[in-house]
């Protein structure tokens, strides 16, 4: 297996990864930018090498990761990361919502709007926030026939036999009606991509003005984990803006890694900035986790859960409370394996208390997602049925593979050298 | 580079603007099944867009499994869906 040393390696390829990409690829020798699409979102940065189709699929707290990309597995082993990884629109639970045709605002505008998919259709748009209704103005825009704005809590199911043909919406008076659409979109609720920072054994907090669980990071947006550093929506979901002065403040910590020192007046003007296309809630989220940083009471272990949630104020986990609406037993979270509402209720009874237990039980999270679209489902229900705050509710292990990879590559990576992927693997199983 | 490329879906002919990815190539020819659940072999379709779902990994040419959302289509290429 190829093995490169760089001084920084970027994960991600959006608004804050090239950002980072940008700051850093003047000023330090050796930059590397992967991302898993197969084009970058803007002008590739200077002196930035750049690896497209590759997932980062291991991390570890020493910085070495393990990239799987058109040419095989790479190792890199990299003196600062900053994670660019992103935030994700989250599923929302109600009868039928696997079905095709039911997708988040990012599949929204990165599938059916270039498909042309959405013209003369009917459009549900599920949520109320910001991201519904610029979800909902660009799903009009795209030549929508019906645009309907529909909270989480309100929309019951969705049905059809292999496309989701009508949506079922209960009123506030409890009145119930029926309307066809033919796409139904989510965009009630964002939260960051965690995987690659639990992997590496960053701890976290939760602080909900920035989508839930957030890596603890400093001033110069060091994770726990030191050289690591998180940006964009992958350290708290926020406006664009927002992602691309963090994915500069991330570039200016990594760069002071490398050189020892740098320059915190940099820094300090780019957190001003921050502040500007920032929410005072958002800001005073990230004064939370920045203090988490140095009183580790106050923040959880990624991969190692033990203890309940302290966050106060405006970031305080919700206790999730039972819907207007009811949700039909049957109804699926985990779409992988088939799992459902039921079977997740059923555990609990048994004594499930973290969404491992869920999965050891019943395979929910087993599947090839590896929990990314179910526990937040799982958590929810978990926090119904027990009646504790979100943040009370464990996350899960994250191992490797982050990404699916076929056998024939790990295959190729052993016995080249000692510590190859197999025997990464096989320690893991023991 | 040609203005169109040639696919096929199950067999289905189909072509597609050159760089789209396999998930907006089937999108626009109306097909948005796209793999069945492993267990009870529901219907699945392009969730998350993002590649983090897996819902639209597609067998192509017969043996590489791919995330239809992230995969350029190109020419001559076999896709089919993978079934449970």
């Amino acid at each position: 297996m190829v093995e490169r040393t760089v001084d920084v390696l970027v994960v991600g390829g959006g608004a804050a990864g090239m950002a980072a990409a940008a700051a850093v690829g003047r000023a330090a020798p050796s930059v590397m930018l992967c991302d898993e699409g197969p084009m970058l979102g803007g002008r590739a940065p200077v002196g930035v090498e750049i690896r497209l189709s590759t997932a980062v699929v291991d991390i570890d707290s020493d910085r070495r990761v393990i990239a799987y990309g058109p040419h095989g597995l790479e190792r890199i082993v990299a003196r600062a990361i900053v994670l660019a990884v992103g935030a994700r629109d989250e599923a929302v639970l109600f009868e039928g919502w696997t079905l095709p045709g039911v997708m988040t605002a990012d599949a929204m505008r990165v599938v059916a709007i270039p498909a042309g998919a959405l013209a003369a259709r009917r459009v549900v748009v599920v949520g109320v926030g910001t991201e519904a209704r610029l979800a909902a103005d660009q799903a009009a825009r795209a030549g929508a026939g019906a645009v309907r704005l529909v909270a989480a809590g309100a929309i019951e199911a969705a049905f059809g036999s292999e496309r989701v043909e009508r949506v079922a919406i209960v009123g506030d008076e409890g009145e119930r009606e029926e309307l066809p659409a033919e796409v139904v979109v989510l965009a009630a609720s964002r939260a960051p991509a965690l995987e690659a920072a639990q992997l590496a054994g960053a701890r976290f907090l939760y602080v909900a003005p920035l989508g839930g669980w957030v890596p603890v990071y400093g001033h110069d947006l060091q994770a726990t984990v030191p050289g690591i550093f998180v940006a964009g929506g992958a350290a708290g979901v926020d406006a664009p803006a927002a992602s691309e002065l963090t994915g500069r403040i991330a570039a200016r910590g990594a760069l002071a890694t490398l050189e020892g020192g740098g320059d915190g007046g940099a820094i300090d003007r780019l957190w001003t900035s921050l502040e500007a296309h920032s929410t005072p809630e958002k800001m005073a989220a990230r004064a939370l986790l920045q203090r988490a940083k140095t009183d580790s009471a106050l923040a959880t272990e990624g991969n190692t859960w033990s203890r309940e949630g302290t966050a106060t104020g405006s970031a305080r986990a919700p206790v999730i409370r039972d819907r207007a609406r009811g949700i039909e037993p049957w109804t699926v979270v985990c779409p992988c394996e088939d799992v459902t509402v039921a079977e997740v209720r059923e555990c609990v009874e048994q004594g499930a208390r973290s969404p491992d237990d869920v999965k050891r039980m019943t395979r929910c999270g087993m599947g090839a997602c590896q929990w990314r679209v179910c526990r937040p489902l799982v958590a929810a229900e978990m926090s119904r049925a027990l009646g504790v705050p979100l943040d009370a509710i464990p996350l899960p292990n994250v191992r490797f593979p982050l990404r699916p990879i076929p056998l024939g590559a790990l295959a190729e990576g052993a016995g080249e050298q000692e510590g190859g992927i197999v025997r990464s693997v096989l320690s893991e199983v023991e | 580079m040609p203005s169109e490329v040639r696919f096929t879906f199950e067999g289905q002919r189909l072509s597609a603007t050159p760089g789209t990815t396999i998930a907006v190539a089937l999108d626009a020819a109306g097909i948005v099944k796209l793999s069945v659940s492993r267990n009870k072999h529901r219907p699945r379709g392009a969730f998350c867009g993002m590649g983090w779902c897996s819902a639209c990994t597609v067998l192509v040419d017969g043996e590489r499994r791919v995330a239809a959302c992230l995969t350029p289509v190109v020419e001559g290429m076999e896709v089919r869906r993978i079934d449970g």
